[in-house]
């Protein structure tokens, strides 16, 4: 997914531990690009993770 | 439950603030009750079983927290005797130090290098140009050494504090803008040790200082500038007085003052001392660029005013 405000190492640390929450994992994630790449067992509510992005300060940009 | 206030590295912003307290929240009744990024500081309430993990759990996200009034390494009640065991740990084969003596170690071998250098030169261009510069020379030496290993210390700890990254700037500007001003003054005279001493001053002090951004940045340059112009005078100035042994009374109180620095660095910075170390060998390439670069300077490098009437240092 694509991700606005990212802008440290410290902000793909935070938005993973947000994806382990949400029951998914982090696989790899790039602040430079703003992506995040995450797995999920099964398919999660997209509107949830944009919330959970958005309590934090991000906004989620699109899934692909 | 207690609370307690930690040192923590790597606090630099709001994304680090929220890791930071969504790791905390993550135990019972435990949370962050302040931080402050200035000092570096938050403060954990929790109970005192849990904090042991909430600080593994905190390592583990990349911020190391200890507790300032339980120093791992530095145990001693007066502050020297706290300098003593910083020296003599770095020393011994004590792991809390590990980044200090590898530190050491790597200034060493650049001192080596830059000796083997000029060694080498004397065979190149001739001993004789080389034995009348010899004093400088060595001085030089000794000045590139110390820089090198006290950058290389500031380098390796990454984001600083203000307090620190300001005195690290400055430090370092004032220390290296001292040497070559009055190094180049000496040689080279008035006019060209200052420019030099300003640009190595201001520029490295700069770099020395963006460890914590713009007020290091800013102490850096104002150091250089200062201290660059200072070195050079003070040695044109004592050009019939004693100049070489000022010029040795210099080099120790810079010393002195770098060793300082390095022991505030790891003051500051505490536990994660053991856990990093430096690359020598990139460091000794760096010396031997820097000391080639000392030679041309003063063998053929631009002599002004003082240094043509009096024929030469």
């Amino acid at each position: 997914m694509k991700v606005k405000g990212m802008h440290c190492k410290s902000c793909e640390v935070l938005l993973s531990d947000v994806v382990e929450e949400l029951g998914g994992k982090a696989i790899s994630s790039d602040f430079k690009k703003g992506t995040i790449v995450a797995e999920f067992p099964t398919n999660p509510n997209r509107e949830k993770i944009k919330e959970a992005f958005k309590t934090e300060g991000y906004s989620v940009e699109g899934f692909s | 439950m207690s609370e307690v206030t930690l040192r923590i590295n790597g606090l630099t912003c709001g994304a680090c603030e929220r890791v930071i307290e969504r790791t905390v929240q993550k135990f019972e009744g435990a949370r962050v009750t302040s931080f402050d990024f200035n000092r570096g500081t938050i403060r954990i309430e929790s109970s005192n079983k849990e904090l042991k993990e909430i600080l593994e759990l905190l390592k583990k996200k990349g911020y190391h927290a200890w507790d300032p009034s339980k120093p791992e390494a530095l145990t001693s009640e007066e502050p020297l005797d706290r300098v003593k065991e910083f020296i003599s740990g770095i020393l011994s084969n004590n792991h809390s130090f590990q980044l200090e003596r590898s530190i050491l170690t790597a200034t060493v071998m650049v001192l080596a290098a830059s000796l083997a250098i000029h060694a080498a030169a004397s065979i190149v261009i001739g001993r004789s140009l080389l034995q009348s510069n010899l004093a400088w020379l060595l001085l030089g030496s000794i000045g590139i050494a110390m820089g090198v290993g006290s950058i290389a210390h500031i380098r390796s700890f990454g984001k600083q504090t203000c307090q620190t990254g300001m005195m690290a700037g400055m430090g370092i500007g004032m220390m290296l803008g001292f040497l070559a001003g009055a190094l180049f003054g000496a040689t080279s005279g008035m006019f060209v040790g200052s420019v030099l001493g300003i640009v190595v001053g201001m520029v490295i002090g700069a770099w020395a200082g963006t460890c914590c951004g713009n007020m290091g940045v800013l102490e850096g340059l104002m150091a250089g500038l200062m201290a660059g112009t200072m070195g050079a005078m003070l040695s044109v100035m004592m050009v019939f007085d004693h100049q070489l042994e000022f010029l040795v009374i210099l080099w120790i109180v810079c010393a002195i003052i770098l060793g300082g620095l390095s022991y505030m660095l790891f003051k500051e910075n505490g536990p994660v001392s053991s856990e990093l170390s430096v690359n020598p060998w990139p460091l000794v390439g760096i010396g031997v660029v820097l000391t080639i670069l000392l030679q041309l300077i003063i063998f053929f490098g631009p002599k002004t005013a003082w240094t043509i009437a009096t024929g030469g240092a």
